[in-house]
């Protein structure tokens, strides 16, 4: 099988003023498709830059970039944007709700990036809160749920267009244990789902073994291979 | 995403307050500077607002209105004698004093004398009286702002049959009328041509203005050409008359560079107050703009929703604004406040207010594609 995600000697480095950080320096990975993989490693050793180069959202300097089949480093902008639409769902570390919208108003965004009409996005977003459990505060805006209520907000954000990849940067670490096996429960792909594969940054040792795969990161550096853990 | 994007703007209601009020205060100003300048240009006008007449024949020297060069007896005949000429009366407008009896209040007044004949110029807002009987000895119709001022009490104004004196003659009033006062303050009293003489400084040319009518089927325009070419005297229409007058007075007086202050200061505290706060506003909202690029809202869709954003504060600031001013205006007495709401005004402050909101967009648009959508994942 076609890996879903192939990366070889991938290269990046920040340039702020005449200072160059070098942050990711020749990584290489795969990827398959269905896989639950976990990116941990020490503070500051690149695991945020890489998968921001690996959804799109932030360009390599050099190396092979393949995500479901799209050469990353091959596409303009707008291309990249409409990759980011079309086949990307995002958990970040702070939920990044928009305050104003309601949570179904919030999970529908990705639908309607995708010009599906209002009714229609707001009825699969209602849905979609549902099988997350938040059913029954459809019209809450973000800011009068729990901090794990957020999370699941954004997971059903991430996943409402089913997307076939998912990428979480550190989606648990602001809460409990507990709380953060409910949000790995809904993020770990289902049989009934449409496949998807799920990257997960975390530090959080409490999660791990949700994991079908874990890479950990050094320096800038993937040591391959990753220990693979039954799931 | 019309609506995610007019729900960002709501939601700070703080911010999206902020925005309004810039721009509302931005477009009263604006409107209120230039309604002032309408509404002085109205009072430096005000024998052109008080005496009508299709058609204005005055010395070739005289620029404006408030330009009172005399013309000869005998010119009234020879603009009767142009063929396209209906009619034409002598006309006389100048100063003069009016002096109560009892008390010996003493006030300017603007004199306007009117030929018996033809009554050709007499006001047409009447209050009291009437005008007919101008033609009685010593009549004069005077305005009620000065049938207030001659009073001791404002609130019992002079009033049909009271007397008072001009120039040391008895004049008995037969009409009150309402007129528009004149720049200088001075209120408008109206008498007979020949009387006019006595209650005036008494100079020997007494026809300051000529007013003519033209023939059943010609337009004003054309006759006051016709004048013009046959006497050598100006013949204006009302019209040319009034734009002529605010030429000069834009290039003559200081008012224009005064209004003009006011409306760029106006414009200047819109573009600041409202382009400083929609930078705020897009910064403060960085996250989430970074969020919903990251999710795939390409620059070009965000730039058409923060130009939504833009064009709903504009309209809805300027809305409020013009609202605002024109309450405000209704509830000043007719005619004594020198503001003049013009539609044109209206629609400068509209064309100024798409600059602001244009300039608040273009700032915010190019904040906007600054974003990095990476910066999501960052703390
Ligand atoms: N936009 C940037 N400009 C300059 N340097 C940056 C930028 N983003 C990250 N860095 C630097 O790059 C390095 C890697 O950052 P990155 O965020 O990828 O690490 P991380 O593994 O996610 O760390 P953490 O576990 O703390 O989130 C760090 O040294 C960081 O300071
Ligand atoms: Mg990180």
């Amino acid at each position: 099988m076609n890996p879903a995600i192939s990366i070889r000697d991938l290269h990046k480095a920040y340039r702020t003023g005449n200072v160059i950080t070098p942050v990711l320096k020749g990584v290489s990975l795969d990827i398959a498709p269905g896989e639950l993989f976990f990116i941990t490693g020490p503070s500051g050793c690149g695991k945020t830059t890489l998968v921001s180069v690996l959804c799109g959202t932030l360009l390599a300097d050099s190396g092979e970039i393949e995500v479901l089949n799209h050469h990353l480093r091959r596409m303009t902008e707008s291309q990249l944007t409409q990759f980011r639409a079309n086949h990307v769902g995002f958990v970040f570390q702070q939920f990044n709700l928009i305050p104003s919208l309601t949570i179904t108003e919030n999970v529908a965004i990705p639908l309607r990036l995708q010009h599906r009409s209002p009714s229609s996005a707001r009825a699969a977003a209602a849905d979609m809160l549902n099988r997350v459990g938040l059913g029954a505060k459809l019209n809450a805006r973000p800011a009068t749920l729990s901090g794990g209520q957020q999370q699941r907000v954004a997971i059903a954000r991430a996943l409402v267009h089913q997307p076939a990849l998912v990428v979480c940067d550190e989606p648990t670490s602001a809460l409990d244990s507990e709380t953060g096996r409910e949000v790995m429960d809904l993020l770990k792909p289902q049989p009934s789902d449409s496949p998807r594969t799920v990257i997960v940054v975390t530090h959080d040792p409490r999660i791990h073994h949700y994991a079908s795969t874990i890479a950990a990161m050094e320096d800038g550096l993937i040591h391959q291979p990753p220990s693979a853990i039954p799931s | 995403m019309t609506d995610v994007s007019l729900q960002m703007l709501y939601g700070d209601r703080a911010k999206f307050a902020l925005l309004i009020s810039g721009v509302c205060f931005s477009s009263i100003l604006m409107a209120q500077g230039m309604a002032m300048f309408f509404g002085i240009l109205a009072f430096s006008f005000a024998t052109l607002d008080n005496v009508r007449a299709p058609i204005w024949v005055v010395d070739p020297m005289v620029e404006q209105i408030g330009d009172n060069q005399p013309l000869k007896d005998t010119d009234v005949d020879r603009v009767r004698s142009v063929a396209e000429v209906a009619w034409a009366a002598p006309f006389h407008v100048g100063q003069s004093q009016a002096r109560a009896l009892g008390s010996g209040i003493t006030k300017p007044v603007t004199l306007v004398g009117l030929d018996a004949t033809s009554m050709a110029g007499a006001p047409t807002r009447l209050v009291a009286g009437s005008i007919t009987n101008l033609r009685r000895a010593n009549a004069v119709a005077i305005d009620e702002e000065v049938a207030a001022r001659l009073s001791p009490d404002r609130l019992h104004p002079l009033t049909v049959g009271d007397v008072f004196e001009m120039n040391d003659h008895r004049a008995e009033i037969v009409a009150i009328v309402r007129t528009r006062q004149g720049m200088g303050g001075a209120s408008y009293v109206f008498t007979t041509f020949d009387r006019a003489r006595d209650y005036g400084s008494g100079q020997r040319k007494m026809t300051t203005h000529i007013l003519a009518a033209p023939r059943h089927g010609l337009s004003s325009a054309s006759v006051a050409r016709h004048i013009t070419t046959a006497t050598g005297l100006s013949a204006f229409t009302e019209d040319q008359f009034k734009s002529k007058s605010s030429d000069w007075m834009i290039a003559n007086s200081p008012i224009p560079f005064v209004v003009g202050l006011i409306v760029g200061i106006g414009f200047l505290v819109g573009v600041i107050v409202a382009g400083q706060t929609f930078y705020t506003f897009i910064l403060e909202n960085s996250r989430f703009l970074g969020a919903l690029k990251a999710m795939g809202a390409g620059n070009g869709r965000l730039a058409r929703m923060t130009l939504l954003q833009a064009a709903v504060v504009g309209t809805t600031g300027y809305g409020i604004g013009m609202g605002i001013l024109s309450l405000f205006f209704r509830a000043l007495p007719d005619g004594r406040a020198p503001l003049v709401l013009r539609w044109e005004v209206a629609a400068f402050v509209f064309a100024a207010v798409f600059l602001i909101v244009c300039f608040a967009s273009f700032i915010g648009i190019r904040r906007v594609a600054r974003i990095e959508p990476a910066i999501v994942f960052r703390s």
